[in-house]
């Protein structure tokens, strides 16, 4: 090889050297980059996870509340509407536990509001009880005295 | 006069007198950085943990931060701008470095050595150390950085602690032309190889850097899993010495060596110079903007 020639060769290798330096410092720049976008993607989603988290934890905490909430408007409507049927009867225990203005004759009841109301029908309106319709041996006799002859003849055959 | 074996401390009695001293104060952020280095999977916010708990450390990074070194138009006041305008590598790089350098401060010239001299030449090693890495094995080389900053370590533990017997070394290497881990193992029996290494040991360090400091002047003792990152640091010390950013004159190796182990490492000639350039103007740079001495 001339000496020309083997310093050109030189010369080549040289240069090749250094765009292999170049390109692996380039490399590793770009790595370098990109690592850092990762890190700071990393922190930012890590960030966001955590107020996501925090989020749905007060959303569940809040959620709770508002079950309790719930659950106690219930309990006291029911408290309520217990307090309601309560004084309810009270005011029937003392209507029919005070004076009751009673007809004398047709046995009517006077209410609150100054009507004359027929007796079952007052009583079972403030009361539990109800009515069941029969008819006594007086009423009988007075009402139907052929039918309470028969019966009471039936009665002393047997 | 060089103190004998018998006036100074052995090394595991050297190695005590480092815990109590003013050096265990770099101990907890060095060995954090060096193993966040280390940790694939450490955050950003692993490094801020490391640095805020030290607000004058935080102030040097911000001036580093802010010297057109990193030119940046706008000023950087917090970590977190650092950690974006700068990047994550090189603030882990700057930690270290700025922690490193606290022990390099005072002292006097005795002969051709001093302290920022010392400290100029482990900056120039570990500069090209890492752009041997870069450049020619296509690798970060965050390590070979380390190692290069930290490799005479063992030295300013002798000059902070055995300071008037290394100071009598350092003139007897200069006297009478011989390496300075000769007079040290005559005088110490043990050189500052060794010293550092005590110190990667019972700091913790992880293992590439252990052997990287303890055998950057005898790359063939070192564990085979490491050999070829030790010669690196081997050749860049060698480099820098023969470059003038050594810190004592005496006689260097024999040239041989580092050629074997730079063929040992698939380098040729041309591209260390190459390389070398590179780093020297890098050096020059950072001495320029006068922030080279912390
Ligand atoms: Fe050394
Ligand atoms: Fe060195």
């Amino acid at each position: 090889m001339s000496r020309d020639k083997e310093k050109q060769k030189e010369r080549v290798d040289e240069l090749e050297t250094m765009v292999r330096h170049l390109g692996n410092e380039l490399r590793l720049t770009r790595e370098e980059s990109e690592e850092a976008t990762h890190k700071y993607l990393d922190i930012y989603f890590n960030l966001e996870r955590k107020i996501r988290q925090r989020t749905e934890e007060l959303d569940q905490a809040n959620m709770k509340l508002l079950a309790e909430i719930e659950v106690r408007r219930k309990a006291e409507a029911e408290k309520e509407s217990l307090i309601q049927e309560l004084r309810q009867a009270l005011q029937e225990v003392k209507v029919l536990s005070g004076f009751l203005p009673i007809c004398a004759s047709c046995k009517k009841i006077r209410d609150d509001k100054g009507y004359w109301n027929q007796l079952e029908e007052y009583i079972s309106k403030h009361s539990q009880a109800e009515f069941s319709h029969g008819i006594c041996p007086d009423c009988s006799k007075k009402l139907y005295p052929e039918i309470h002859a028969e019966i009471q003849r039936r009665l002393k055959k047997k | 006069m060089v103190a004998g074996p018998q006036t100074s401390p052995s090394l595991p009695g050297l190695l005590d007198l480092v815990e109590s001293s003013a050096i265990a104060s770099i101990r907890g952020t060095v060995s954090s950085i060096l193993a966040l280095i280390n940790d694939p999977a450490a955050s950003p916010n692993d490094l801020k943990k490391i640095i805020e708990v030290d607000p004058p450390l935080v102030a040097k990074i911000l001036r580093v931060a802010n010297s057109s070194l990193y030119a940046s138009s706008r000023t950087i006041s917090d970590l977190d701008q650092a950690l974006i305008w700068i990047g994550f590598d090189a603030l882990k790089e700057i930690v270290l470095t700025q922690k490193m350098s606290e022990l390099y401060s005072g002292g006097k010239q005795v002969c051709g050595y001093s302290r920022p001299r010392l400290w100029r030449h482990s900056l120039a090693v570990a500069l090209l150390a890492k752009a041997i890495y870069r450049r020619e094995f296509g690798e970060k080389g965050n390590n070979a950085y380390a190692a290069g900053l930290m490799h005479d370590i063992g030295v300013i533990v002798e000059d902070q602690l055995l300071h008037h017997s290394f100071l009598d070394l350092v003139y007897q290497t200069e006297e009478r032309r011989l390496p300075l881990t000769d007079t040290e193992l005559a005088a110490f029996g043990y050189d500052h190889g060794l010293v550092g290494m005590g110190l990667a040991e019972r700091w913790n360090f992880p293992a590439e850097l252990r052997e990287g400091i303890g055998f950057h002047h005898n790359p063939e003792a070192a564990d085979p899993a490491h050999r070829d990152f030790v010669k690196t640091i081997f050749i860049a010390d060698y480099l820098m010495f023969e470059q003038g950013y050594g810190y004592v004159d005496m006689p260097l190796a024999d040239k041989e060596v580092v050629c074997q182990y730079a063929r040992d490492l698939g380098l040729q000639c041309f591209a260390l110079q190459a390389i070398l350039a590179v780093a020297r103007e890098e050096i020059a740079k950072i001495e320029a903007k006068g922030i080279l001495v912390g």
